[in-house]
């Protein structure tokens, strides 16, 4: 009876999950039209004062002429044209402070409906997925196939975490397209039209027009791939917020974390056989990636305080996943596990772990290095321990950024002093805290 | 959730909801079923030997304004259309506007509306005829715009052209026909002024100050001729309407590469006007086809002499 009524709460809520889902990529996507509108607005504005400095490239004389006019209009008519201006000023004030207000409105509105949706989503998907984990580990777990919106939402939610995950390649190459295609485009309609090249095309016309064509052209293909590639940017980040979302991690390390990595070394008995002492040596290294775990998410946090790196937050949750995937399939062996079975099933993941951990010592290193050269150049230091607020805390947080800064496993020399010396400092400033603190509530 | 994310979503599904059955049907004016039907009659058959480029361009604008309401309705009839619309509106009486015509190539339409008010009706189409009140004038003169075999077959540069089916010589046009001005102020040195032929006001003289004081623009030295009505064809066909591949393609056109061109490279980009030049390299005659800022063809042409004899 538990697993119809799971049944009936995973289909209810997928049920109501789904227009979510939809809706939040709704209002994603107007946001992001009203964002790009807003950018081609500018390229506009920037193309039409182009155009007037243009003409008036082409025709000095006739715009002196103009200002020659408009000084005597001013002369003549003084202060009504004064005015008129001052009008036309105030107006024009009072319709670009509305046409901002409109903006930041509407986009307030469709960031608000976005969040909305989304987190309302999110909170849905958890709930169905923990209840179809529950399913999956009762007595039948087939009956968990009987959720079938589920299985929509979740079949819809992975296509849309591949579709997302793409996007940024795909602008990259939509944006090489564009661009291949404009030049494409512009010299067949010349060699169609005029027969000849490109080049001997523009040399036909005045230097200061060619130039200025050659302005919008390159303005409107910027501003087309810029707005690709911001777009192929931001989709793909949503995508992996969705993918973290799919991987149940959702930013939720700590819990996840324990659930990854034993408290204890994972002691596994092989069989004898020519593979035994290949095994155990996987097995030393299985054990050593369980130990660094809590470094690499220290490192990890340390790298986020500093930047939300939407790439390293989901790295750390594949690399977690990838722990907790081995330590599921060792918690269901007991006792002796065959050599061959070890090899198949766990040396690869084991072989991925590893990669991922480089992987994102290597990211971790980067942002920190970035930050620790802007703050050098602001002549000040990056703060290593911000957030630290407990001894254990620190501690944990020096042993983790020690093992990526140092010298003996490659760092910089000059980095490692600076964090050591931080480390001392704040180590001091806790401890003398907490020595008045005890001598305080001795004297109280 | 907390209960204001929850309120929203409310909110949102409603919305979501209205909006989907809400607005079905959002023209009002279609569900009365009156209509009127306008088309344009007495186009001439010939209109079909004009080049292509003008035949786009030719529009017949028309307005409708409620005299029982406040509602406004216009169309635009082009070839693109055919030449008729079907309008839906509120029943009611409406008062017809004064036909608009737009035309390249200085077609001499005149069309008038054939009611100056019309009663509509619910759930009848009520028909609107405009009609070309000069149908004859329209069709000579689409005539005289035929290319001739004689022009067809001249040298670019011979300062032949056809103008209203007769072959005449540029240099004899000053004489032929008279050209008249209501500029007042006086020409600088050097500068370029136009006259305007009393007979057609398509028809341009260009006149220089050569002198070195400023003069009155009648007494100018002609430097050349400039056409903006299709009744005007240059040597091999080359008139208003005309294609800029027809004559600028360094292959297939009449003229090939121009020599220089003036204004913006983005033709027909309604960015800038654009100017073909060629000279005579012989002669030193200059011909320049112009484009307008929103025109892939020609929307006037002009003759230059190097010497005028």
């Amino acid at each position: 009876m538990k697993e119809i009524g799971l049944v009936l709460k995973v289909n209810l809520l997928s049920l109501l999950a789904l227009p979510l889902f939809l809706l939040s990529l709704i209002f994603k996507l107007a946001q992001k039209a009203l964002e790009k509108t807003l950018v081609f607005i500018a390229v506009i504005v920037v193309i039409l004062a182009l155009m007037l400095l243009n003409s008036i490239f082409n025709n000095p004389n006739g715009f002196l002429d103009g200002i020659g006019f408009v000084f005597a209009l001013l002369v003549i008519g003084g202060a009504i044209i004064g005015l008129l201006f001052m009008v036309l000023a105030f107006f024009g004030t009072i319709a670009a402070s509305v046409l901002t207000v409109i903006v930041s409105v509407a986009m307030s509105i469709l960031s608000f409906g976005f969040e909305c949706c989304h987190s309302g989503y999110l909170y849905l998907y958890d709930i169905c997925q923990d209840d179809i984990d529950d399913l999956q580990s009762s007595d039948k777990p087939k009956i968990r196939f009987a959720c079938i919106f589920w299985y929509f939402v979740y079949g819809l939610h992975q296509a849309c975490v591949f579709l997302f995950s793409m996007m940024f390649p795909l602008s990259l190459i939509a944006s090489l397209v564009f661009v291949g295609y404009s030049l494409f485009s512009v010299h067949h309609a010349i060699q169609g039209t005029f027969g000849i090249g490109i080049f001997s095309y523009l040399k036909l016309f005045p230097t200061t027009n060619v130039v200025f064509t050659v302005l919008y052209f390159v303005l409107i293909v910027i501003a087309v791939v810029v707005v690709l590639i911001s777009l192929g940017s931001e989709w793909s980040e949503w995508g992996q917020t969705l993918k973290s979302v799919a991987l149940g991690t959702d930013g939720n390390w700590e819990e996840f974390l324990h659930q990854a990595a034993p408290a204890d070394d994972v002691n596994i008995a092989f069989s004898a056989g020519q593979s035994q002492q290949h095994c155990q040596q996987f097995m030393e290294i299985l054990n050593g990636l369980f130990d660094n775990c809590e470094l690499i998410y220290e490192q990890v946090v340390t790298a986020s305080q500093q930047e939300e790196d939407s790439n390293l937050q989901y790295s750390f949750s594949e690399y977690l996943d990838t722990l907790k995937q081995i330590r599921k399939k060792l918690s269901s062996v007991s006792g002796v596990m065959s050599c061959n079975t070890f090899e198949k099933n766990i040396i690869p993941l084991i072989q991925v772990a590893q990669r991922q951990e480089k992987e994102l010592q290597k990211d971790v290193l980067h942002i920190l290095q970035k930050h620790n050269n802007a703050a050098k150049k602001g002549n000040s230091e990056l703060d290593f321990f911000s957030g630290c607020t407990t001894l254990e805390g620190l501690q944990s947080r020096y042993r983790a950024l020690c093992k990526i800064y140092h010298p003996d496993v490659g760092g910089h020399t000059e980095t490692f002093q600076m964090l050591q010396a931080q480390y001392e400092q704040r180590r001091n400033e806790m401890e003398s805290d907490t020595k008045t603190k005890q001598q305080f509530d001795g004297y109280a | 959730m907390s209960k204001i994310r929850k309120l929203t979503f409310l909110l949102l599904c409603c919305t979501l909801l209205i909006s989907l059955t809400g607005c079905g049907n959002c023209s009002e004016e279609k569900q009365w079923g009156a209509s009127c039907s306008i088309t344009v009659d007495g186009l001439p058959a010939e209109l079909e030997s004009l080049p292509q480029t003008l035949r786009e361009n030719l529009y017949f604008s028309l307005s409708l304004s409620g005299t029982s309401n406040d509602k406004h309705y216009s169309v635009q009839l082009t070839e693109r259309n055919g030449f008729t619309a079907q309008l839906y509106m509120l029943p009611g009486s409406y008062s017809v506007s004064h036909v608009y015509v737009r035309t390249d190539g200085n077609l001499p339409i005149q069309a008038t509306a054939q009611a100056e008010s019309i009663v509509l009706t619910k759930d009848t189409d009520t028909p609107l005829t405009i009609s070309i009140s000069n149908g004859q004038e329209l069709i000579s003169y689409i005539q005289q715009s035929a290319p001739t075999e004689e022009i067809l077959t001249s040298e670019n540069f011979s300062r032949k052209i056809q103008y209203a089916g007769t072959v005449m010589d540029l240099n004899a046009l000053g004489q032929q026909m008279h050209f008249s001005t209501t500029e007042t102020s006086p020409l600088r040195p050097g500068k370029v002024g136009t006259l305007v032929s009393d007979s057609d006001k398509s028809v341009h003289m260009l006149v220089k100050n050569t002198t070195d004081t400023s003069i009155p623009i009648q007494q100018a030295t002609c430097i050349g001729f400039s056409f903006s009505g299709c009744n005007a064809i240059l040597p091999q066909g080359i008139s208003v309407g005309s294609t800029v591949e027809s004559i600028a393609h360094a292959e297939t056109g009449i003229l090939k590469t121009p020599n220089y061109c003036h204004g913006s490279p983005l033709i027909g980009m309604d960015i800038d006007s654009a100017e073909l030049v060629y000279i005579d390299p012989e002669s030193g005659d200059r011909i320049t086809c112009h484009m307008n800022p929103a025109d892939d063809f020609i929307s006037w042409f002009s003759y230059e002499f190097e010497q005028y004899q």
